[in-house]
């Protein structure tokens, strides 16, 4: 018998910013060897799990559609599972559905070799208390926040005002990077502070990161794009997406200083995240006249 | 040249000629229904025969399940049943299994008969009427042929010492909080998930898939059908189900045609965004076949399995104080249901519970606000528990009905007992409330959640008689010609297709299931046993 591997669940409702997490770990400058990601195929940001996706050509991302449906004997998620034991997987992340209840995950993850490492809940701040007297949602979304191991609360900038009464558990700023260690299983014990202190923030060995969406308004060449792309700023230590370059989609990435492009098969709406290590000024982006930032 | 069938009677379904007694058929459609006396203008025009094979039968249009999931069905209907409830299939009928010893007795027999060498699946199992399942009581029977034993529901099975050998399951890998009881040989849940992927070599063989759709084929004509939907194509992997469907439910031989519903979700799978889901969706006719037919419609989904009691439930909610699931986020079915509205689609929501129903009903009133559509083909799907006031808007919001009823005949009794308590378990399938209303309604099995037999379903919903015997709401039981308008004429309308089917008149393609007796006057409790003597696709007979 092999050891059995944890994995570390991202939940929370629908827009609670789950995937905005998950692609702050996976720009993590730290080890993430030997870690699968399971990701939701309804998740909040399509793009996203588009780029996610191309994270890794050797097969360890691996794209979940949602469960059962009306007696589905079939379900993703054992299945994502199954094909990772061969892989010598020591570590899952998964982001949930956003109507998955925590309790139904534990259970979940208790697939044979597996079990649940660390269960977090986005909560947001700006959101939640609409959604959690919600006549649709409000039980789950309750449900969710009570059955977290650690909660994670997103857009506090929305919510000046939003207090939290989370009664004994763990809650951090969704920013904190604190979260990444907790969820890639390097911190082994909950820090105890409840809440983020800003000057751990900017003591912490971690970068702060800062992400920009652009959107593209109309084709561009691939000449254009090169200037572009060599001409972001230092901070920049990111970027993905899709360009519409002469009428087809192309897969830009660019890691450190050097940007590549390659013909995608499916079709994509021009949008590109730009990661930075900090905030970077909005003139960076003068150049970028057929883009539109947001 | 034409071919006229004279008949003991012709039941149209048009209001404005309910019976005849001949139906005129020029190739694949039909020219004239009436009185044969009046015939002539036709028969003087063109070379003609006369086909008396049904003149002492009833010919009624040809009957419509619009939601059935092929398959689903491919995948059970290589096993063998041993059910509680009677399953009329084209190799036997299998009478009801009733107790303990009974099923033990089935087990054994099917084992003398089957080849030694082939592992044995077996559906149906349900602990209400058979006893306590497990390992040692599968082991008894034989422990040498690898036994596999489903659980009705889908949800769990039960494995003996060779099956979980043939499987290489190993206790150490199993660990207590699985869900997998391996001294009982027992996997529920998650655990059946894991099951599930170790027995797939077996139940998803490419030649056992494709057996399966065969009998699904089998089982659809001898249901006396000639349009099926299938309400979720993709269900499991949409590529690999649509070339499947189309080697096999296309060509001469087969005998319905078939409405393609897209799996709403498996649009936008590899990451795509809703736009871009309705873009492939709008591709998907460029793929129709002469039987195969996508259309602009989608199949959506709001809350949680019937069968598993995770339908969510407006207040009082379950007995328990358990509650139902979501099987979309609420508001991405939102956004689905607008992406897909303003397209122009008519989309189809499974529906459970009266909440998961007020929840598309939401979305429909917001939808008719930001851009009313008449006659949109809003369909609730499966349509379980419902109020009398969501049948008021249902009919205000111009929507439609697609009911499970067989929910009724199989669980409400249970459902009293264990669920919600009487009331609201005599009221599922709120089905004369919808015809009263003059809401269009159909009928569906959902197989293999219910036997693909529309006069099965005409029966529950004419007698509301659930498998205990007790008449269940029987204020909202249907006439017997409201059931059959149901299961033909409504379930074209759901479907689309009623400009081409659904009811015999001059101009329809010649769809006809043709019956020993007459559904509308025999005695309603036996509409479930009427002989089915052949159907009639596009004018070619197919004999039962």
């Amino acid at each position: 018998m092999t050891a059995s591997v944890p994995i570390s669940v991202i939940a929370g409702y629908l827009g609670a910013g789950k995937t905005t997490l998950l692609n702050r770990i996976l720009n993590h400058a730290g080890d993430l060897r030997g870690m699968a990601i399971l990701v939701n195929d309804f998740g909040d940001v399509n793009i996203d799990a588009e780029l996610i996706r191309t994270q890794t050509s050797d097969g360890q991302v691996i794209a979940l559609s949602n469960g059962c449906v009306c007696c589905s004997i079939q379900d993703d998620f054992t299945v994502g599972l199954e094909s990772l034991k061969p892989l010598g997987v020591d570590r899952v992340l998964l982001e949930a559905s956003g109507v998955a209840a925590p309790a139904k995950l534990r259970k979940q993850c208790a697939y044979p070799g597996f079990h649940l490492g660390l269960c977090l809940v986005v909560v947001d701040a700006d959101q939640h208390p609409r959604q959690r007297e919600d006549k649709y949602v409000g039980h789950l979304v309750r449900q969710q926040v009570a059955d977290a191991d650690v909660l994670a609360i997103s857009k506090t900038e929305l919510a000046p005002d939003y207090r939290p009464d989370f009664g004994e558990t763990p809650h951090y700023d969704a920013a904190d990077p604190r979260l990444v260690d907790l969820l890639l299983g390097t911190a082994h014990k909950l820090p105890v502070e409840p809440q983020t202190k800003h000057a751990e923030l900017e003591a912490s060995d971690l970068p702060r990161f800062a992400t920009y969406t652009l959107h593209q308004q109309n084709d561009t060449s691939i000449h254009n794009l090169q200037q572009l792309m060599d001409a972001l700023p230092a901070a920049v230590s990111r970027a993905k997406g899709f360009a519409q370059v002469d009428g087809a989609t192309v897969l830009v990435q660019k890691v450190a200083s050097a940007s590549t492009f390659e013909p995608y098969s499916i079709s994509q709406p021009g949008r590109l995240v730009i990661i930075s290590t900090g905030p970077i000024s909005p003139d960076a982006f003068d150049g970028w006249r057929h883009w539109r930032l947001g | 040249m034409l071919t006229l069938y004279p008949a003991r009677s012709v039941i149209t379904m048009n209001p404005s000629m309910p019976r005849a007694d001949a139906v005129l058929v020029r190739d694949d459609r039909i020219v004239e229904v009436g009185p044969r006396a009046n015939m002539a203008p036709w028969l003087d025009a063109y070379p003609h025969q006369v086909d008396e094979r049904f003149a002492d039968k009833v010919i009624c249009p040809g009957f419509i399940d619009p939601h059935l999931h092929p398959t689903m069905a491919a995948v059970l209907l290589p096993m063998e049943f041993i059910t509680a409830m009677r399953w009329k299939l084209p190799w036997g009928t299998v009478e009801p299994t009733t107790t303990e010893e009974d099923f033990t007795a089935r087990m054994q027999a099917l084992h003398a008969q089957k080849p030694p060498s082939d592992p044995l699946f077996i559906w149906g199992y349900h602990q209400l009427w058979h006893g306590d399942m497990h390992r040692q009581r599968i082991n008894a029977v034989s422990s040498e042929r690898p036994i596999v034993v489903w659980h009705r529901s889908f949800h769990e099975l039960y494995m003996n010492d060779a099956a979980l050998a043939m499987t290489a399951v190993e206790e150490t890998d199993i660990s207590p909080d699985s869900q997998i009881d391996y001294g009982a040989g027992h996997f529920f849940e998650v655990g059946l998930g894991f099951a599930i992927n170790r027995l797939n070599p077996w139940i998803l063989a490419p030649d056992k898939y494709a057996a399966g759709l065969e009998r699904l084929k089998a089982v659809v004509h001898h249901g006396g059908h000639t349009t099926i939907g299938d309400m979720a194509t993709g269900l499991f992997d949409f590529e690999s189900e649509a070339s499947a469907l189309a080697q096999v439910l296309e060509g001469d031989d087969v005998p319905f045609r078939t409405r393609l519903v897209a799996h709403g979700l498996r649009m936008m799978a590899g990451g795509k965004t809703l736009e871009q889901g309705v873009e492939m969706a709008d591709g998907l006719v460029q793929r129709n076949s002469h039987r195969l037919q996508f259309g602009r419609h989608i199949k959506l989904f709001s809350d949680g399995a019937f069968f598993s009691q995770l339908a969510q439930l407006q207040e009082p909610g379950y007995i328990d104080g358990h509650h139902g699931e979501w099987l979309m986020p609420p508001d991405m079915l939102e956004r689905s249901i607008r992406a897909y509205w303003h397209a122009g689609y008519q989309i189809h929501v499974h529906v459970t519970g009266d909440l998961g129903a007020e929840l598309a009903l939401d979305c429909l009133e917001k939808m008719q606000e930001e851009k009313p559509r008449f006659n949109h083909g809003f369909t609730l799907e499966h349509f379980g528990f419902s109020t009398p006031e969501q049948i008021r808007r249902i009919k205000a919001l111009g929507a439609q009905v697609s009911a499970n009823v067989y929910y009724l005949h199989e669980l409400s009794d249970m459902y009293m007992h264990k669920g919600i308590g009487y009331e609201r378990a005599s009221q599922m399938s709120r089905l004369g409330a919808c015809f009263a209303n003059d809401i269009n309604t159909t009928l569906h099995s959902d197989f293999t959640m219910a036997p693909a037999e529309p006069l099965n379903s005409a029966w529950v919903a004419v007698n509301r008689i659930n498998h205990a015997g007790d008449v269940m709401g029987e204020a909202e039981c249907l006439t017997p010609g409201q059931a059959l308008q149901a299961i033909t004429i409504n379930a074209a309308h759901v479907l689309g297709m009623a400009d081409i089917t659904g009811s015999i008149r001059a101009g329809k393609y010649a769809d006809f299931t043709v019956l020993d007796e007459d559904p509308l006057t025999v005695d309603p409790l036996l509409i479930k046993d009427l002989e089915i003597f052949a159907t009639v696709f596009e004018g070619k007979v197919f004999k039962l």
